[in-house]
C-alpha cells in the first residue's frame, strides 16, 4: 500500500570504550513508511539516539544497511551525502543547545539554505524565513532576536523552523518535547502533527515518554540496551504488549486516572544493565520477572506474531 | 502597500547590536569600567604623546637640572642626566603599551590557527601539536623570552618575537579547549545535519563562539606581556636605553633609587596601572560576553 | 493545634535582581495535615521550588526575599525563626529531596559516611554502633544493601543514587518531607520503584511530605491532596478525587489535563493552553490567567478572584462564584473543619 521511505538492514553501530565494546545499536530492522510516523522508545542508554543519528550518518554506522527510497545511503560519497542531507532533517531536544548562542532567529533559519545554497538573491531569502516562521507559529518580531532572548517552546520552534527550511522528506525528532513544560509540549506535539499532515512529513520520533510516543505514532519501535525488543502498529502495542518488557514499561507509566489506581502492578526489579559486553541472548534476561535458560545463549530473533506486530522474546516463538 | 509594511516590521525589529548587550552588561561592573576609563587614558596618552612632547624632550639631556624633584616646571621631576621624566613616562607609555598589545595580537592570532586545528580534527594532529606545546610551557614564559632575546640580540623587534613566541602555547591551549568544549555543543551537530563543511563550521559557528574567552585570555595576557617587556628591559635584554620604555626606565634610574625615588616610584606606578586596568578589563569582559547571560 | 503539620498564610516571595522584581509567590495558603502528602504541581516558573526554599528558609541570599506572610511548622512561624535555629529544624524536622540526585551527594565520601554525618549532626546523643547500625536500616528501606554504603556516589546508577539521596533526606525522621521533583531526572521503570519505595516508607514512618511535580500521573498515584499552582499562587486544591474526578476546574487545570495525550483514547489533536506563562517581573492585573484563558470575561482582567469553596475543593476563578462558596480572602482551608 504506502511506500517504504526508510528502512534499516541489520545495523550496527559499536563505540570502542577502555573497558570493552560498547553496543549501542545492535542489529537494528526497522521500516518506516513514507507519511508515517514510527516512534522509538526506550529508557536512557538503549541506544535510541544513536540509532537516529546512525541513519543520517551523523554517525557512521559500524556495519548493515540504511535503505532510503531502496538505495543504502551508507555508500554514498561526500557529493551524494550533500544532496541526500536535505531530504533528511534532525529535531533535536535541546532547544538550548542546539541553537548557536551567537545567531539570530533569521540567521539560524537560513543558515541550512545559505550553505545548501536553495536560493540565492536577499529578497527570496527573507521571504521564506518569513514563511517559515509563519508556519512554526513564531511571532515576526523575533526575527531579530537571539534563541537566549526566547523561551524553551519558542526556541523549539526556531529548531523545526530550521530542519523545515531545505523542504525535507524524513525527520528524525529525537525527543523534541521532553524539555519542555506539558503545555507548551502540546503546542509542539500539535504543531508536528499538523505539518505531517499539510506537507506528509515522515517521522522517526524518538522519547522516552509513553503517552507522547502513542499519541504521534502510527507504529511503535521499543529498544532495550542497542537491540529492537518489540515492533507493532501503536494501537496494537498498547492493547496487546508481548515483551516481558514493554509490558513493565506499560505498567510503570503514571497514569493521570484515578479509575486504576489500587490495581496492582508489575514492576520489574533492578536495573537497566550495561550495554558494554552485553550477555549472549535476550539482554532484558537479567530483570526479567520470566526468564528461563532458553532466553540465554543465541540471538533471539524478532517474529511477527501477529499481523506487523514483531516479537523477540522464546515466549512468543 | 504589503512591502512597505514589511518594511516597516523590519525596521522596527531591527536586530539589537551584540555590541550594545554586551557593553550594557559590562557597564554595570564598576570595577570593569574604571580599568577600561584607566586604559582609555592611558591609550590615549600613548597615542597622542606627540601633542602633549616633543620627542627631544624625551632625550635631551641637561646636566644643571639633574634630580630636579617633581615640580612646576617638570612635573615628574628630572633623571640623573637631566631628562624631563614627564615626557619620557608619556613616550613610554607608547613603547610599553604597543609592545604588549603587538605581542599579544601575533600570539593570538598564530596561537588560534594552531589550536583551531588540533582542537577541531583532534587526534594524531592533536596529539603532536599538543606535545610540542607541551614542551615549550615546560619553560617558564619569561625564561623563554629571555632565552631568545638572548640568542637574537637585545632590540625592540626582537623582543617582540620574543613576546610573541612564549605567549603562543598559552593561546594556542586556549583556543583548543574553547573549540573541544564547542566542538561538542548540539549546534555543531545540527549544522552538520544540513551539510556544513569543516571549513564553514569552523568560521560561521565555532570561531564566533569562541571570541569571548579568547578575549579575556587576551586581556589578561596583555598585562603579563607589559609586565614581561618591563621585567625584560629592567634587565637590559629589551628596548635598548635611551628609549624610553617604562622598563627600562626603572632600570636607568635603580641606582638612584635610594635618593630618589619618585624616579622609580613614577614608571613602576605607571606599570602597575596598565596592569590592573588591563586585569580589570579582562574579568569585566569574561562576564559580559557570555551570551546566555541575560541583561 | 488541629492535626496540621504546616500552614503557610498569604505569603509573597519576590527576587530583586539588577533591575527587576521578580514576583515568584503571591499570596500563597496551603496546609499539609500530618501523614498526608501534599502534591503541588505547576509548571516551571510557577514557583513551587520556590516555596520548599522559603519553608526551608534556603532562598538565595540577598536576592529572594518573604516579603509578606507566615509559614508556621506545628507552633513554630518559620520566617521568624533565627539561622541558627533553622539549622536545627532542616534535615531533623523538614528535609528535603533535590531533582538532580547527583548534585545534592558529596562525590568524594562514600554514601554511608554521608548518611552518618547527617545523623551526627543532628543526634548528638547516638554513639557509634548505634549510629552505624541506623546506616544500615535506612539504606535496607530504602531498598539498599548495607554493602552499598562504601560506595562513593559514581559507582551508584540513577535510581541507587536518588535511593541514597532519599535515605539522607530520612535519616532523622523528619515530619515533613520536600520532594522537588524527585523521579524527573529517572527512567520510567526506575521511577515506579522509587516512587513505590517512598510510598511504603512515607506510611512507615508517617511522615508528611509535599511532592513538587509537573507529572499529573505520579500526582493520581501517590498524592492524598493536590495543589495547583499558577504564577506564584494556588489556583486550585482539594483532594485527589476533587482533582481528577469532580466536574468543575479551573480553567488552567482543564489545559493542564488537555496538553497531556490520553492513552485511552485516540485523539487526533491535543488541547493545549494557548501562550506561556507570564513574565513574573510584570504579572497581569486582576487573575493572572486571563491572558490565556478561553472562558475570560471582563470581571477577570481587573479583579483577582477569591477562592470559592465546595467542601474540600477550592477553586480561585471567577467562573465558580455561584457555583462554589466564596469566602474572604484570608480564609485558610480546614480551619473550622
Amino acid at each position: 500500500m504506502s511506500k517504504t521511505l526508510i528502512q534499516t538492514n541489520n545495523l550496527k553501530k559499536y563505540f570502542q570504550t577502555p573497558i570493552g565494546m560498547l553496543h549501542a545499536v545492535d542489529d537494528v530492522n526497522i521500516s518506516i513508511n513514507k507519511g508515517e510516523t514510527l516512534g522509538v522508545v526506550g529508557e536512557s542508554g538503549c541506544g535510541k539516539s544513536t540509532l537516529g543519528r546512525t541513519i543520517l550518518r551523523l554517525i557512521e554506522a559500524t556495519s548493515g544497511e540504511v535503505l532510503y527510497n531502496g538505495e543504502n545511503i551508507l555508500k554514498y560519497d561526500k557529493n551524494r551525502l550533500f544532496e541526500i542531507r536535505k531530504r533528511m532533517q534532525i529535531i533535536f531536544q535541546d532547544p538550548y543547545a542546539s541553537l548557536n548562542p551567537r545567531m539570530t532567529v533569521s540567521e539560524i533559519i537560513t543558515d541550512p539554505i545559505r550553505v545548501n545554497k536553495t536560493l540565492s538573491d536577499k529578497k527570496s531569502i527573507s521571504d521564506k524565513v518569513s514563511e517559515l516562521m509563519e508556519i512554526v507559529g513564531l511571532a515576526e518580531r523575533f526575527v531579530n532576536t537571539y534563541p537566549h532572548e526566547l523561551d524553551g517552546g519558542r526556541r523549539q520552534r526556531i529548531g523545526i523552523a530550521r530542519a523545515l527550511a531545505l523542504g525535507p522528506e524524513f525527520i528524525v525528532c529525537d525527543e523534541p518535547v521532553s524539555a519542555l513544560d506539558v503545555s507548551i509540549q502540546a503546542q509542539i506535539l500539535n504543531l508536528l502533527m499538523d505539518l505531517q499532515e499539510k506537507e506528509g512529513f515522515t517521522y522517526m520520533f524518538i522519547t522516552h515518554d509513553l503517552s507522547v510516543v502513542k499519541h504521534i505514532s502510527d507504529q511503535i519501535a521499543v529498544m532495550y540496551l542497542g537491540q529492537c525488543v518489540e515492533i507493532a502498529k501503536a494501537d496494537e502495542l498498547f492493547m496487546n504488549p508481548l515483551h516481558p518488557y514493554t509490558q513493565a514499561l506499560l505498567d510503570a507509566i503514571p497514569v493521570p486516572n484515578l479509575s486504576l489506581l489500587g490495581k496492582e502492578k508489575k514492576l520489574i526489579e533492578g536495573e537497566v544493565t550495561s550495554p558494554i559486553n552485553p550477555i549472549q541472548g535476550c539482554r532484558f534476561y537479567a530483570r526479567c520477572p520470566l526468564s528461563k535458560k532458553e532466553c540465554l545463549g543465541s540471538l533471539i530473533p524478532l517474529k511477527e506474531v501477529a499481523p506487523s506486530h514483531y516479537v523477540s522474546c522464546v515466549l512468543c516463538i | 502597500m504589503i512591502i512597505e509594511k514589511s518594511n516597516q516590521i523590519k525596521k522596527k525589529y531591527k536586530k539589537r547590536s551584540q555590541i550594545y548587550s554586551i557593553w550594557l552588561r559590562f557597564k554595570r561592573n564598576k570595577m570593569a569600567v574604571a580599568g577600561l576609563i584607566l586604559l582609555s587614558i592611558l591609550l590615549t596618552v600613548a597615542i597622542c604623546a606627540p601633542l602633549i612632547v616633543k620627542y627631544e624632550h624625551v632625550i635631551k639631556q641637561n646636566l644643571k637640572i639633574r634630580f630636579l624633584p617633581p615640580g612646576r616646571d617638570y612635573w615628574f621631576g628630572t633623571d640623573a642626566l637631566g631628562r624631563d621624566m614627564f615626557a619620557r613616562i608619556i613616550w613610554g607609555a607608547r613603547y610599553s603599551l604597543s609592545l604588549g598589545i603587538g605581542a599579544v595580537f601575533i600570539s593570538m592570532s598564530i596561537g588560534a590557527v594552531i589550536g583551531s586545528v588540533a582542537g577541531y580534527y583532534g587526534g594524531r594532529i592533536d596529539s603532536l601539536i599538543m606535545r610540542i606545546i607541551d614542551v615549550i610551557m615546560a619553560i617558564p614564559g619569561t625564561l623563554m623570552a629571555i632565552t631568545i632575546v638572548a640568542a637574537l640580540g637585545a632590540g625592540t623587534v626582537k623582543l617582540l618575537i620574543a613576546m610573541s613566541i612564549s605567549l603562543i602555547p598559552t593561546f594556542s591551549r586556549v583556543v583548543r579547549s574553547i573549540i573541544l568544549s564547542i566542538r561538542e555543543e548540539e549546534y555543531i551537530e545540527a549544522a552538520r545535519s544540513y551539510g556544513c563543511k569543516d571549513r564553514t563550521i569552523i568560521m560561521r559557528h565555532i570561531w564566533p563562539n569562541s571570541l569571548g574567552p579568547l578575549i579575556v585570555q587576551a586581556s589578561l595576557s596583555m598585562a603579563q606581556a607589559v609586565l614581561t617587556i618591563s621585567s625584560l628591559s629592567f634587565i637590559g635584554l629589551g628596548v635598548p636605553a635611551p628609549t624610553p620604555e617604562w622598563g627600562t626606565i626603572l632600570s636607568e634610574n635603580k641606582v638612584n633609587m635610594r635618593d630618589y625615588s619618585y624616579l622609580c616610584t613614577i614608571p613602576g606606578f605607571a606599570i602597575l596601572l596598565s596592569v590592573i586596568a588591563m586585569n580589570l578589563i579582562g574579568d569585566g569582559l569574561r562576564d559580559a560576553l557570555d551570551p546566555k547571560l541575560k541583561n | 493545634m488541629y492535626d496540621k503539620l504546616l500552614e503557610i498564610n498569604n505569603l509573597h516571595v519576590n527576587y530583586k535582581t539588577a533591575d527587576d522584581v521578580v514576583y515568584a509567590v503571591n499570596g500563597l495558603n496551603l496546609s499539609v495535615r500530618k501523614g498526608e502528602t501534599l502534591g503541588l504541581v505547576g509548571e516551571t516558573g510557577s514557583g513551587k521550588t520556590t516555596v520548599a526554599l522559603s519553608i526551608l528558609k534556603l532562598l538565595p541570599e540577598k536576592i529572594g526575599f518573604i516579603s509578606n506572610g507566615r509559614i508556621w511548622f506545628e507552633s513554630v512561624d518559620i520566617t521568624k525563626t533565627s539561622e541558627k535555629e533553622m539549622r536545627r529544624v532542616r534535615g531533623e524536622q523538614i528535609s528535603m529531596i533535590f531533582q538532580d540526585p547527583m548534585t545534592s551527594l558529596n562525590p568524594t565520601i562514600r554514601v554511608g559516611e554521608q548518611i552518618a554525618e547527617n545523623l551526627l549532626l543532628h543526634k548528638k546523643d547516638m554513639t557509634k554502633k548505634q549510629i552505624s547500625d541506623r546506616v544500615d536500616e535506612i539504606l535496607r528501606l530504602v531498598g539498599l544493601t548495607k554493602e552499598k554504603k562504601n560506595d562513593f556516589p559514581h559507582q551508584l546508577s540513577g535510581g541507587m543514587k536518588q535511593r541514597v539521596v532519599i535515605a539522607l533526606a530520612l535519616a532523622c525522621e523528619p515530619k515533613l518531607l520536600l520532594a522537588d521533583e524527585p523521579t524527573t531526572a529517572l527512567d520510567v521503570t526506575i521511577q515506579a520503584q522509587v516512587l513505590s519505595m517512598m510510598h511504603k516508607l512515607k506510611e512507615k514512618l508517617d511522615t508528611s511530605m509535599i511532592l513538587i511535580t509537573h507529572d499529573l500521573g505520579v500526582v493520581a498515584n501517590n498524592c492524598d491532596r493536590v495543589a495547583i499552582m499558577y504564577a506564584g499562587q494556588i489556583i486550585e486544591e482539594g483532594n485527589i478525587r476533587d482533582i481528577f474526578t469532580a466536574k468543575h476546574h479551573h480553567p488552567y487545570t482543564l489545559g493542564l489535563f488537555g496538553s497531556i495525550p490520553d492513552m485511552s483514547k485516540k485523539t487526533r489533536r491535543l488541547a493545549p493552553i494557548d501562550g506561556m506563562m507570564p513574565d513574573p517581573t510584570n504579572l497581569p492585573d486582576g487573575c493572572h490567567f486571563w491572558p490565556r484563558c478561553t472562558d475570560r470575561m471582563d470581571v477577570c482582567k481587573m479583579c483577582e478572584p477569591n477562592p470559592c469553596y465546595k467542601d474540600t475543593h477550592m477553586i480561585k476563578c471567577h467562573l465558580y462564584k455561584d457555583l462554589y462558596n466564596e469566602r474572604g480572602k484570608d480564609y485558610i482551608v480546614g480551619k473550622d473543619e
